[in-house]
């Protein structure tokens, strides 16, 4: 294989040569790579970059013959360009030091923007992965005005896909789960059942066979399954011989008929296959009592806007209302797919990137400060170069031109840091947190930090190129080093703003880290320790009808007699984040009759005997489910203290008879106990009226299961194999303690607060860095001064005491307009806040306090130097 | 220049590359990679190629060499190269160098130690 040049090299070189010289030159490297090459490739390269170099910094001559004036103007342009480079190469060259500082500053800045852009640009910018995926939006049922993102009955579904102008269509779909056997050990997948809309409504086609059709989604129509792209590679190792094979769901034959591409996923990443829903369309859906479980995606008409659907989905609803029973006081929620997707993260994400927009702002602000210092060093030598003939915008360019290289600089580093913390993030964020599986630096994100790198660089720049400009030169060359006049105005501006904007990130840090604290604290109801969770699916082929029951009952006696074991109970899910359906209406005893679609509404739990006991929550009064409750009939429900308190208050719970809308059959049961509260969804939001449903009387295939012993972890293999010996067919999912799941379920709050963290730190740093560089160079700048103080006999402290009490003036002005900031910009965290409000009085305090100290520090250590210099030396320090 | 020399001195890289060309250009193959290597490989200065055009460019506008562009090679991706040769001044002007340079060593080999 031939090895070539590298291209850019090239391209430089045809650049920045004359047409003169070109081909010679290039062609006499190219040759000469060529025979190199043949020994080590890599030195050939080496070899011509650095000759390219040399080329670039001195090229052969243009020859001015008068006949020969091929000299165009771009090449004076680049001329120019490189000889304001080399001069820039050769100013940092000389203060490494400092320009080290100033690229580490922007890395900081560019990199932490860049990573947070390549998620806000997923997120947020990106077209979602359909064809006009704009037109894509979430329809649902909003009932009552309780709960707006209710799911559909398929009677309005099939109403709304009637009467709809300014909709295309509406696909139904639902999630589900089945225990996949015959391929392996046996294994729960994740399904979307789906009506034959659906795939023709996304516009996505399968990479191999066809997607649902209308025959395959018809009640008792034929069992298919269409695979996503990883199930085909995990299950069938992307066999194209797959399609036609039958995989057992459930122990029920799915014939596979297609593959969907790699990357096609809808809602969840998680999901596995597609099947049909084969939902009998004739049934009279309102009549039922299955109520709403669908849930409905819409395609907008061509040209229609979101806000023209809403308004005609509204009216439907309100015929619908008014016509049938069912729909009394429910409305529709139409949501652009987008903001149903993100709506979660969305305000977490937007945040972020704010945070990291102002810790940019910051490393500007900190290395214009840091120009600044170095242009009143470099003053005299500029002076010198404006007296040779060097004019203004000459000079200028290339300090502007130094600070982009500086900018540049430190966007690479910035990139390579960006792409550090992309893993870091995805490492510890749990799976569907950010709704995106991985993330990456592409050549958007590229553009975008390049871009911001020169923006950066331009900004940083700006200040002190304007000075530069405005300066008359016959000034700057009076000027010696100690007495540069213009800056101190403008620096001490700068780190008031610096220190302004550090106020607000760190206050925004400061109560984010307080919403963490507070969440930690908050009893949740429950004793999380030393608690062992799992989903076990039972097929419901092989047990039909009560059967579950039975199994259940079995299972828990086997593992209650587990060594290490001290109790054991089944659930249908997880306490407080295993999220139940609420609104399910309920009749007291004795109250008048009223229509379903008044009735008071709550949450239902059905849990198995033990309950309780194994989670540790209390038993207010009566007594939880025994072994004897756990059977059809039942005997009784437990309700816990809120539902006590909303609906039954002043009467006695336990004299009080309920019956819950679950079945076809409600009969009134008595209270026979009252629990302590749990809350619903998040320890953030309020406990739910919530009645528990004994799993005897409904016994779903599906539970979770808990444990107690100490170290749960140790207790996982006794366990799964206690549970396969019973069933060898079972599928053992989501194997973790309470606390791990718990802690998952807090894990966004928790990077959302490191994060910010780690900006409010950062933050402080630049800022602090800022502050000293500025207090040490206004100490120096009044060395003289100072030493001519001591001379006639001033004190030690009072020197330092007014040095410091300057920086401590700088510090304050700062302070108090971040503060205001923060009182004005703060107010979109609020939704993100827990137990503490964005105008957190302790926090501002402490980050004043913090800030405070810091600008002793910074101010006193340069004020100690500087008082501590012999007189005479003072005198004659220049 | 107010004044002018009879023959301008050559300075030590001048006096280098215009030996270069000399051995080479009696193959014909006196070009700037040519000389660049047959320097490094007698001298072993490594120089750059942007230096040894500059040195015959300049060389050539004192009258000392000549040049001609040879046809493109496809081994050099269609480029062209520039051949030098030398003119009688630039023999004179080395030979004047060579001259002073063997006069004012001569007697000096033991202590420059060149045996």
């Amino acid at each position: 294989m031939t090895v070539h040049p590298s291209r850019l090299a090239i391209w430089l070189l045809t650049r920045r040569l004359s047409t003169e010289w070109r081909d010679f030159v290039v062609g006499d490297l190219e040759e000469e790579f060529a025979t190199r090459s043949v020994d080590s490739p890599l030195a050939a390269h080496a070899w011509f970059w650095w000759q390219t170099l040399r080329c670039l910094a001195a090229p052969p001559p243009v020859r001015t013959h008068p006949l020969l004036n091929e000299k165009s103007q771009g090449d004076s342009m680049m001329r120019t360009l490189f000889a304001d480079l080399r001069y820039a190469f050769r100013a940092m060259s000389r203060a490494p030091s400092f320009a080290a500082a100033v690229v580490s500053v922007l890395a900081l800045g560019i990199g932490g923007n860049t990573a947070v852009f390549s998620v806000v640009d997923q997120l947020l910018l990106r077209p979602l992965p359909y064809p006009n995926g704009d037109q894509l939006v979430m329809v649902e049922e909003s009932v009552g005005g309780r709960n707006p993102h209710a799911d559909v009955s398929p009677a309005n579904w099939l109403d709304w896909q009637r009467e709809s102008r300014t909709f295309q269509e509406f696909a139904a779909w639902g999630l589900a789960q089945f225990t996949l056997t015959g391929a392996g050990e046996p294994r729960r997948v994740n399904a979307q059942l789906v009506s034959s809309e659906f795939f023709p409504l996304l516009g996505v086609a399968p990479l191999l066979g066809r997607t649902i059709s209308d025959e395959d989604d018809r009640p008792n129509g034929p069992r298919v399954a269409v695979l996503s792209y990883r199930a085909w590679q995990d299950q069938m190792g992307g066999d194209r011989r797959a399609l036609g094979r039958t995989i057992q769901l459930d122990e029920r034959p799915y014939e596979i008929v297609g593959v969907m591409p790699a990357g096609f996923r809808f809602v969840r990443e998680d999901v596995d296959l597609w099947t049909a829903s084969q939902l009998d369309r004739s049934r009279p859906w309102r009549e039922t009592s299955a109520g709403r479980f669908l849930r409905v995606v819409g395609r907008l008409a061509d040209g229609a806007t979101i806000g023209a659907a809403r308004l005609e989905m509204e009216g439907i609803a309100r015929r619908l209302a008014a016509t049938y029973a069912f729909n009394k006081n429910t409305s529709v929620t139409v949501t652009p797919l987008r903001e149903a997707l993100t709506g979660q993260v969305r305000t977490s994400v937007l945040v972020l990137f704010a945070g990291v927009g102002v810790l940019l702002a910051i490393a500007c602000f900190n290395v214009a400060n840091m120009l600044l210092a170095r242009s009143a060093s470099r003053q005299r030598e500029i002076a010198i170069r404006a007296s040779l003939g060097a004019g203004r915008w000459a000079i200028a360019r290339s300090v502007l031109l130094e600070s982009l290289l500086l900018a540049g600089a430190g966007g690479a580093l910035g990139l390579a840091f960006a792409r550090w913390s992309l893993d870091a993030l995805l490492a510890v964020a749990p799976t569907n947190l950010l709704g995106v599986s991985e993330l990456f630096i592409d050549r958007r994100v590229l553009t975008y930090a390049f871009g911001l790198s020169l923006a950066t660089g331009a900004i940083a720049g700006l200040a002190p190129t304007i000075l530069f400009v405005r300066r008359s030169m016959s000034d700057a060359l009076r000027t010696r080093g100690a007495q540069a006049g213009h800056a101190p105005r403008v620096r001490q501006a700068l780190v008031v703003v610096q220190v302004a904007m550090t106020v607000v990130l760190l206050c925004g840090a400061g109560v984010l880290v307080r919403t963490l604290i507070a969440l930690d604290r908050t009893p949740l109801g429950f004793d999380a320790h030393d608690v062992l969770t799992m989903r076990v699916a039972i097929s419901p082929a092989r047990y039909p009808d009560e059967r579950p029951r039975d199994f259940y009952r079995e299972a828990v006696t086997r593992l209650r007699a587990l060594p290490g074991v001290e109790s054991a109970a089944a659930a249908a899910s997880l306490p407080m984040i295993g999220i139940p359906r609420g609104g399910t209406r309920f009749r007291q005893l004795g109250e008048p009759e009223r229509p379903v679609a008044e009735l008071p509404s709550t949450v239902v739990r059905m849990v198995a005997p033990g309950y309780f006991r194994t989670l540790r929550i209390p038993i207010v009064r009566g007594r939880e489910f025994t072994e004897a409750d756990n059977a059809n009939p039942m005997a009784g429900f437990v309700v816990n203290e809120t539902f006590a308190r909303s609906y039954l208050s002043g009467r006695d719970p336990l004299a009080t008879s309920i019956s819950v809308r679950m079945q076809e059959e409600n009969p009134y049961l008595p209270i026979i106990g009252v629990v302590g509260d749990v809350s619903e969804g998040s320890v953030r939001v309020a406990p739910q009226p919530t009645v528990f449903y004994s799993h005897g009387r409904m016994p779903w295939a599906t539970m979770t299961f808990f444990v107690r012993g100490r170290q749960p972890e140790s207790l996982v293999k006794p366990v799964t194999a206690a549970l396969h010996e019973l069933d060898p067919t079972l599928a053992v999912s989501s194997v973790r303690t309470m606390e791990t799941a718990l802690a998952e379920s807090l894990a966004r709050e928790r990077i959302s607060a490191l994060i910010s963290t780690s900006f409010g730190v950062g933050g402080l740093l630049l800022a602090a860095l800022g502050l000293y560089g500025l207090l040490a160079y206004l100490v120096a700048e009044r060395t003289k001064d100072i030493g001519i103080r001591i001379a006639l006999g001033a004190r030690l402290a009072r020197i330092t005491g007014s040095v410091v009490a300057g920086g401590l003036v700088l510090v304050a002005v700062g302070a108090a307009i971040g503060i205001a900031g923060s009182l004005l910009l703060l107010r979109p965290l609020d939704a993100l806040l827990f137990g503490v409000t964005p105008y957190d009085l302790p926090t501002y305090a402490t980050v004043v306090l913090l800030l405070g100290a810091i600008a002793v520090l910074a101010s006193y250590l340069p004020a100690r130097r500087a008082a501590r210099i012999d007189p005479l030396t003072a005198l004659r320090h220049e | 220049m107010w004044f002018k020399r009879k023959t301008p001195v050559l300075g030590d890289f001048e006096q280098l590359v215009l030996l270069g060309v000399l051995r080479l250009e009696t193959e014909d193959s006196a070009y700037g990679a040519a000389i660049r290597q047959e320097i490094h490989a007698r001298s072993g200065r490594d120089v750059s190629i942007n230096a040894v055009y500059t040195t015959l460019d300049r060389l050539e506008s004192k009258g000392f060499l000549k040049s001609h562009v040879g046809d493109p090679t496809p081994q050099r991706g269609g480029r062209r190269r520039k051949f030098y040769a030398l003119r009688p001044e630039g023999i004179a002007a080395l030979r004047q160098a060579y001259r002073a340079f063997t006069a004012m060593a001569d007697g000096l080999q033991d202590r420059l130690e060149l045996k």
